[in-house]
């Protein structure tokens, strides 16, 4: 299914300025497209389409990570507004709490190209063609405070977006692996959420998301890339 | 938890005395003969992995309330690893601790809900002793347990036949994955050691958690292998013209795929002479001649649970 959006919307040239338009209106077609064959026949979606939509996230994810952390020091991080709250300077396990931000957000990017991997061996031990990886993701932050708030929207969505498909997976064993990538993504959420100020678990049950909402939320972050 | 609390002595020496009382093992064995399943129609599978999800969460539950109840602000902050944080960390030690307890009980309320609607029986609580003795053993504790409780619902997801109580148990997964990450930052540890979480098998899960119990009510308490061992090669009548019955039992297996130990004994009929009745290959020697013999076979597996079957003999 993501490779018949894919035919449908060819884009490698991702280059000119009409593409933020021309992405805008692809993610709409694809997440109406996604939505009503999801509700038209729920039972048919495949392992694959599932994959390779937490594939999507993931490579988002794994951008996100890339690039700011190319763009951002490790002293950036330790002047951010956020990090006066962590912590004093001592060196009681290593590097101080806010030294230890950065090689934290390293892991995590180090997690999401993990998961990238693992998902197109996965979809391609199933037959299926992993989505195209894509670059050009978009994201709008001027700081590391503003990173960070960006970071953890994400984790945020990525667990609503596997807790809100893993049962329409039908082998069990890839249900266990998205469940195991499902409580990672937490872990992140959770400590970026500490990590500037707000509750790591906001709630006793996380919410869930369709994919048709995921993909909406996902849309601002497309940039030259496509559903 | 309450073992060496100041001023409970009653309580504290009803703990050591348990302890004294029972070795892990048998406590394990006790635990794990209460059998809980209730069977619904087609959902038997369900209720009964939401059961182990609700003994682990009457077990978190427990553990917070009295965490919450005991330790105050400045325990806290005289916890080992609270010097290397600044005041966003830890003037939030009670409120997050807090509302930890309150996603555990939150989960056990809503877990029985769930399984009363799918005609099941919740399992009760538990007594529990976390042998905890300063907010510093407290947050090292839930850390265990928290970490723990992700591995057993990423174990057990895969499992629920139910896909709505399959997306509830993962909506719970991520939150118990938030609370591991939280717990892990302040006692010292990387929130997300790893790319994938691990998990780990329900005998496992429930091995760790009969640690930390004390004793159970009549039909409470975590089960594993609920269904007991599977016996192979008993038939329920036996029709022989020889003096000598040969039994092979060794395809009897358990759920978890522990190992099995077998009882072979007679029940009633004349005299007979058993071989190796201890083993999956006993030999009967129908030694009282022409008549009606019956035996009974106990396979026990690894949790202690039992399976039970009778064989009659028919010597012509």
């Amino acid at each position: 299914m993501m490779q018949q959006q894919q035919a449908e919307a060819p884009l490698p040239n991702k280059t000119d300025a009409s593409s933020s338009l021309a992405t805008s209106a692809v993610v709409a077609a694809g997440a109406a497209m996604l939505a009503s064959s999801l509700q038209a026949q729920t039972t048919t979606v495949t392992d694959v389409t599932l994959l390779n939509y937490a594939l999507l996230l993931e490579q988002l994810e794994a951008n996100f990570y890339t690039q700011g952390l190319r763009r951002f020091s490790s002293s950036d991080f330790n002047n951010g507004s956020f990090s006066q709250n962590l912590g004093n300077t001592s060196d009681f396990y290593g590097d101080s709490i806010t030294g230890d931000v950065y090689g934290n957000l390293l892991l995590i990017r180090n997690h999401e190209q993990t998961h990238v991997r693992t998902l197109e061996r996965t979809i391609r031990s199933l037959g299926g063609t992993p989505r195209t990886n894509c670059n050009g993701f978009s994201f709008t932050y001027n700081t590391v405070d503003e990173f960070l708030a960006v970071g953890k929207l994400l984790e945020d969505t990525g667990v609503s977006a596997y807790a809100g498909a893993l049962n329409m997976l039908r082998d069990p064993q890839l249900v266990t692996t998205a469940a195991t990538i499902a409580t990672v993504e937490g872990r992140h959420a959770a400590y970026l959420r500490l990590i500037t100020g707000d509750s790591p678990f906001p709630a006793a049950f996380d919410p869930t998301k369709t994919m048709q909402e995921i993909l909406s939320a996902a849309a601002p972050f497309l940039g030259s890339c496509t559903v | 938890m309450n073992r060496q609390q100041t001023g409970n002595d009653s309580r504290r020496s009803f703990f050591t005395k348990s302890a004294a009382l029972f070795g892990a093992t048998a406590l394990a064995n006790k635990i794990l003969h209460a059998q809980t399943t209730t069977p619904g129609p087609g959902t038997s599978s369900d209720i009964d992995i939401l059961n182990y999800a609700l003994a682990l969460e009457h077990l978190e539950s427990a553990f917070y309330v009295q965490g919450v109840a005991r330790y105050t602000a400045a325990d806290y902050n005289n916890s080992i690893y609270a010097p290397v944080f600044g005041s966003k960390i830890t003037s939030n030690f009670v409120p997050y601790i807090t509302a930890i307890r309150d996603h555990e009980v939150a989960h056990v309320s809503t877990l029985q809900q769930v399984i009363q609607g799918l005609g099941g029986t919740p399992v009760q609580a538990c007594t529990y002793n976390f042998g905890v003795n300063s907010a510093s053993d407290f947050l090292s504790t839930a850390m265990m347990l928290e970490n723990v409780g992700v591995q057993a619902y990423d174990g057990a997801i895969s499992m629920i036949s139910n896909a709505d109580i399959k997306k509830a148990a993962a909506t719970i997964a991520t939150v118990e994955a938030r609370h591991a990450s939280y717990l892990n930052f302040v006692n010292g540890q990387l929130p997300a050691p790893a790319a994938f979480d691990t998990t780990r098998s329900r005998a496992d899960v429930l091995a760790m958690a009969s640690a930390f119990i004390t004793s159970c009510p009549a039909g409470g308490g975590p089960t594993t292998n609920p269904a007991g061992p599977t016996i192979s090669g008993l038939s329920a009548t036996v029709n022989t013209r020889d003096r000598e019955v040969q039994f092979n039992f060794a395809g009897s297996a358990a759920p978890d795929g522990s190992a099995v130990s077998f009882m072979f004994q007679q029940v009633s009929g004349p005299t007979s002479s058993l071989i190796g009745e201890r083993t999956s290959t006993p030999r009967v020697i129908l030694t009282g001649g022409r008549g009606t013999y019956v035996y009974e076979l106990v396979v026990t597996d690894g949790r202690g649970n039992r399976q039970t079957g009778r064989t009659t003999i028919v010597y012509s």
